[in-house]
Formats: structure tokens, C-alpha cells, sequence
């Protein structure tokens, strides 16, 4: 059986982080087995509700993949999602939640190796501020 | 850590598919001022559906004049051209408004109208309209030299075969390329700049600089070119503010460079002895494509989605318009024509066959009971595929003759058209409004199951 932590929820767009996570599979690239991806058929529809329940639940850090600027579908659907990732880092801080748990990621649907990569880093960085702390 | 099984939450398919069938008549408008539209209206035609062409000139031939402009074209092209005037001329399924200009539009997928004035004044019923306007080029040149040049005539040259020669004759040895000009961020000019620098670096030994306040390497076949034209031994630049230009017998451009040092730290480099500049120009943007565009609440943005999958050339943000030429970017003759005909084959799907069967289910549902009416939805939803009307119950939309009955007026998504992105949804202050296929409770429970 697989390790527990970390747990990273990744929200991935339909169009983009999706493919990408596939993509990362065949290839056979190290992901984390607590990794837990939930598809969307945008990068927008990630709302600050799921973010913050995802938190609420105990993921360790939650990663948004979405597609390029302007490279969306639905036109703004990205830059959307992107603004209210950094809003909500804006006000995690006054709920005494690192902002550094959330991540706004772009990523091209052809690209599994980002994917991992970025998901690695992720996870460097939540084992080296569990090792601080 | 392996390669085991992660928890994955997949788009549901609609669990039973609920189909809707709608009728959409084979009936497109094509309003241009580009080859392309010539291309669209061709293809569009020789598959059966009705097509109105709308374009500003005296006769359909006049559009070829744009071809000169902007291509370098030979005797084989102007032939195919020709052929295709004579085909869109004779063509019994097109009929061919000229000297006429439009002057908005509105509607929907099926239902779409164009304003247009020409002869006389009418609105122009469409189930899908087809565009494709030029774009003016224009170069802000710091003072007149025939040695600083746009991209679009650099282009030009270079396809003539004269790789090492600039327009003043002399041989091209020292060049720079300038991005960026007070301007919005361009992607194409960084990737033209750096793929055709490399190619003169590396064929023909030429300096190569560039000047960019960004560069934009958010693609992923970027990366890797950028990569190429730093080991070919093209030179990147940042400036902080503008860079000036000094002329005379050789050129020169002094700026304050970032790309070594922090922002704070600059550098101040001189290129001098310069052969070529090269000016990202800026492009204006039609008059008649911006009446379109506004009309339609596409926008300047929304006319070029570029999506990650090249297989949707030619899609606009709303269903059931297309554009090709220079209403997305400005591209290579072969690009142009393949774009054209993938935007006319797309919007023959949409309109082409008569009846469409919609999955109900696949869209978004507001709530009336919860909206606000604060029109958030209906400002951001990419296919306009929102109204606000008067209700009755849940559900029960009210028509325009039976308004009294009326207990408020709510938002509504218009199924035929609405893509199911859900942007609405994750925008909506009230959370009225729910993807029917992919309700929040399927995200939540996933979360609490998983975690
Ligand atoms: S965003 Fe929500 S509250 Fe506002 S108009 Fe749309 S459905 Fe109503
Ligand atoms: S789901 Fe997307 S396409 Fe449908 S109404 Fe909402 S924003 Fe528009």
C-alpha cells in the first residue's frame, strides 16, 4: 500500500491538467499515491468554496492546473481562477492558513513531465516546512 | 512513492442522457474583407447550406487585393485565387452583398442577426456566421529610416529569398528586434523574433539581438526555442523603459537592460552600427469587425481563443462563429488557408445538418428562487448564453405575452447554447446557479471521502 501524506488535492481542468495528469501516468512519472485529482471542465470552475473545503478536510496543499493565458476555451476561464487563487492567499493568512497551500499551476495538456515536476515540487516544499516546523 | 492508483473524480457523463432536439436552419453569413472569408464562403457553399457573403468592396474580386498586401504570392496562387472568385461568383448557394458594411449583430446560435448597410439598411438572419477581416498594420517609427522596418514587411522579405539582404541594400550583418512598443503583450512577435533570429544567426552568421520587456515563454514549444536561440547565440534583452533610437549614417538603440541584473541593478547597453531594426507594429484592428465583435460580446480576445486543441481552429468563445485570417493573428499563406477551411468545416457542424440533439443535462440551471439578479453571470459567461427574464416557478419560464404573471425576474441559461464550463457557477455570489451533469455535492463528497 501507498504512503497517506502528502495529501495534495489537484484540481484539473478538462482541457489542460487533465490530459497532463494522463499523460504523467503513462509515462509512468512518480506522483504521490495520497495525490487525489478531481477533474473540472474549466480552470475556472475551481471555486473558492472546493479550495477551502479541500482544506477543511485536511489536504496538506491544493494545486490548480489550468491551462496557459491565453490558451482557455472559455476565454478567461484561467485568469479567472488564477485571480481568486490569489485572493484567497490574501485572506488564508488572516485564517492562520499558509498561503503557500494553494498553488495556481499552468500546464499544457501534452506536458505530464510539468505535471509531475510540479507536483514534486510541491511536495519538497511541504516536507521541508514540516522539517522546520 | 510509486505509480499506484491516485483517487481521481472524473466528468461525469450525463447519467441518463436527456436530448433536446433543436432545429438550426442551414443558413450562414460570411462577412469579410480577407481571402479567407472567400475560402469559408466556398466551403460552406459547396456543402449544400446558404450562404450570404457581405463585404465592402465593388466586387468580390477586389477582396484578392489584400492578398498582395500581406502574402508574397506567385503565378500558381494567383491562379487558385482566381479560380476561387470564379467558383464564389457563380456559386448558386451564395449570394453576394457588396458594397456593404455591417454594423452590428446580435442573436444566438441558430438565431443570429447582422445589422448591415448597404443599399439599404436590414438585419440579416444567420444560424452561424463565418468571419474574417485584415488588420492594418502599423509601424510607430521613431524617425524615418528605410533601415527600421515591421515584422509583416521583415517577413516579406525574407520570403522573397533575401535572407541577407536589408531593404537599403546593403548586407545584413548586425540586426535587432525591438518588442513590445507600449503596447498590450503579443505572444506571436516573441516566438516570430526568436525563431527567425536563430534561422539568420545560424544560416547566415547575422547578430542577432532582441529587445522585449517580457519574453513570453508561457508555451511549452517556446521553452524550447528560447532555449535554441540562447545556444545559437542570439542575444535577449530586457529593457526597463523605452529604448531609444539614434540614426544617421548607422543606427543605434541605447537602453537600460535587466536580463543580467535585478530591476533595481540595470545595465545601460548600446547596440550600435545596427543594420536592420525590426518594430513589433501594432494592429488596427476593422471597423466592421469591431461592430461585429461588440455586437456579438465576443471581443478582441474572444476572436482569437487559441485552445490547446489545434483541432478547434478557428473557434471563437461563442458557439456558432468563426473566425479566420487576420481577425485571429497574422500567419503565413498556407497557415491562413488551413485556418480558414478548419473554421468552415467547424461551423458546418454547428449549422450544416439541419437538427441538433442537445444533452439538457450537460449545461448550468440557476435557481431563480436564489438570484440576485446582479448580472455577474450573465457579464462572464463566455457564450452569452445567459438572460435575465421573468419567472414563473422553478423552471417555468414565463413568455413575453404572459408577463403579468410574472413573480420576478432571475437569470436563465439558454440550454442550446451554454458549454456547461461552469464558469458561472464558481462566480455567482448567491450560488444560485449548479451544473445539472456535475453538481458541488459530487466535489464535496469526493473531498470528504477521500481526505
Ligand atoms: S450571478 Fe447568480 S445571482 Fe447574479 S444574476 Fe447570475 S444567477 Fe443571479
Ligand atoms: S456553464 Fe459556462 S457556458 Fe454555460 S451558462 Fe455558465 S458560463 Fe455560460
Amino acid at each position: 500500500m501507498g504512503s497517506e501524506k502528502p495529501k495534495i488535492v489537484a484540481f484539473c481542468c478538462e482541457e489542460s491538467g487533465m490530459p497532463a495528469y494522463e499523460h504523467a501516468k503513462s509515462l509512468g512519472l512518480p506522483l504521490p499515491d495520497a495525490l487525489k485529482v478531481i477533474a473540472l471542465p474549466c480552470g475556472g470552475k475551481a471555486e473558492t468554496g472546493y479550495i477551502m473545503k479541500a482544506l477543511d478536510e485536511g489536504a496538506d496543499a491544493v494545486m490548480i492546473f489550468a491551462c496557459y493565458e491565453g490558451n482557455c476555451k472559455y476565454v478567461q476561464g484561467n485568469i479567472r481562477a488564477k485571480k481568486r487563487v490569489d485572493y484567497l492567499k490574501t485572506r488564508l493568512e488572516s485564517l492562520g492558513i499558509l498561503p503557500e497551500k494553494i498553488a495556481f499551476c499552468p500546464v499544457a495538456p501534452a506536458s505530464g513531465a510539468r505535471f509531475a515536476e510540479m507536483v514534486q515540487e510541491e511536495v519538497q516544499a511541504l516536507d521541508s516546512r514540516e522539517n522546520k516546523s | 512513492m510509486s505509480t499506484q492508483m491516485n483517487s481521481v473524480l472524473r466528468l461525469p457523463e450525463s447519467l441518463t442522457p436527456e436530448i433536446q432536439e433543436i432545429s438550426i436552419a442551414p443558413v450562414v453569413a460570411v462577412p469579410t474583407d480577407h481571402p479567407a472569408g472567400l475560402i469559408m464562403a466556398d466551403y460552406l457553399a459547396s456543402m449544400g447550406l446558404k450562404v450570404t457573403l457581405i463585404h465592402p468592396f465593388e466586387t468580390v474580386g477586389a477582396i484578392l487585393e489584400t492578398l498582395n498586401e500581406e502574402f508574397v504570392i506567385d503565378s500558381a496562387v494567383e491562379e487558385r485565387f482566381l479560380a476561387l472568385i470564379a467558383r464564389v461568383e457563380e456559386n448558386k448557394n451564395i449570394s453576394v452583398l457588396n458594397n456593404t458594411r455591417v454594423s452590428g449583430g446580435k442573436g444566438w446560435w441558430g438565431d443570429f442577426s447582422l445589422l448591415v448597410d448597404g443599399e439599404k439598411e436590414e438585419a440579416l438572419k444567420a444560424s452561424g456566421i463565418a468571419f474574417a477581416y485584415r488588420k492594418q498594420a502599423v509601424v510607430k517609427k521613431p524617425f524615418e529610416n528605410d533601415a527600421i522596418i515591421g515584422f509583416r514587411e521583415f517577413s516579406a522579405l525574407l520570403l522573397k529569398g533575401k535572407e541577407s539582404i536589408t531593404p537599403t541594400g546593403k548586407a545584413l550583418q548586425k540586426l535587432a528586434f525591438v518588442l513590445d512598443l507600449g503596447k498590450r503583450d503579443e505572444k506571436w512577435a516573441s516566438m516570430t523574433a526568436i525563431k527567425l533570429g536563430t534561422y539568420l544567426k545560424k544560416a547566415f552568421g547575422v547578430q542577432v539581438s532582441i529587445l522585449c520587456r517580457e519574453l513570453k515563454v508561457s508555451s511549452d514549444g517556446m521553452e524550447k526555442a528560447y532555449r535554441e536561440a540562447r545556444e545559437a547565440g542570439v542575444i535577449i534583452y530586457k529593457y526597463l523603459d523605452e529604448p531609444q533610437f539614434e540614426g544617421g549614417a548607422s543606427l543605434s538603440i541605447n537602453f537600460r537592460d535587466t536580463s543580467f541584473m535585478s530591476d533595481d541593478n540595470p545595465l545601460d547597453v548600446s547596440l550600435e552600427g545596427l543594420d536592420l531594426v525590426v518594430l513589433q507594429e501594432s494592429f488596427v484592428t476593422a471597423e466592421d469587425e469591431k461592430a461585429l465583435l461588440d455586437g456579438l460580446h465576443i471581443g478582441l480576445e474572444g476572436a482569437y481563443v487559441a485552445p490547446n486543441n489545434p483541432q478547434f481552429a478557428g473557434r471563437t468563445s461563442r458557439k456558432g462563429v468563426v473566425a479566420a485570417g487576420n481577425s485571429r493573428l497574422p500567419e503565413t499563406l498556407a497557415d491562413m488557408e488551413t485556418t480558414a477551411l478548419a473554421a468552415a468545416e467547424e461551423l458546418y457542424q454547428w449549422t450544416g445538418n439541419g437538427t441538433y440533439g442537445i444533452d439538457v443535462q450537460r449545461v448550468a440551471e440557476v435557481d431563480p428562487s436564489k438570484c440576485a439578479t446582479c448580472l455577474t453571470c450573465y457579464r462572464i459567461c463566455p457564450h452569452h448564453s445567459i438572460r435575465i427574464e421573468p419567472y414563473g416557478e422553478r423552471n417555468v419560464y414565463i413568455t413575453k405575452g404572459e408577463k403579468e404573471g410574472a413573480t420576478w425576474e432571475a437569470a436563465r441559461v439558454l440550454v442550446e447554447t451554454c458549454d456547461g464550463c461552469g464558469l458561472c457557477v464558481s462566480e455567482c455570489p448567491a450560488k444560485a446557479i449548479q451544473l445539472i451533469y456535475y453538481p458541488d455535492m459530487d466535489v464535496y463528497g469526493f473531498l470528504k471521502e477521500n481526505l
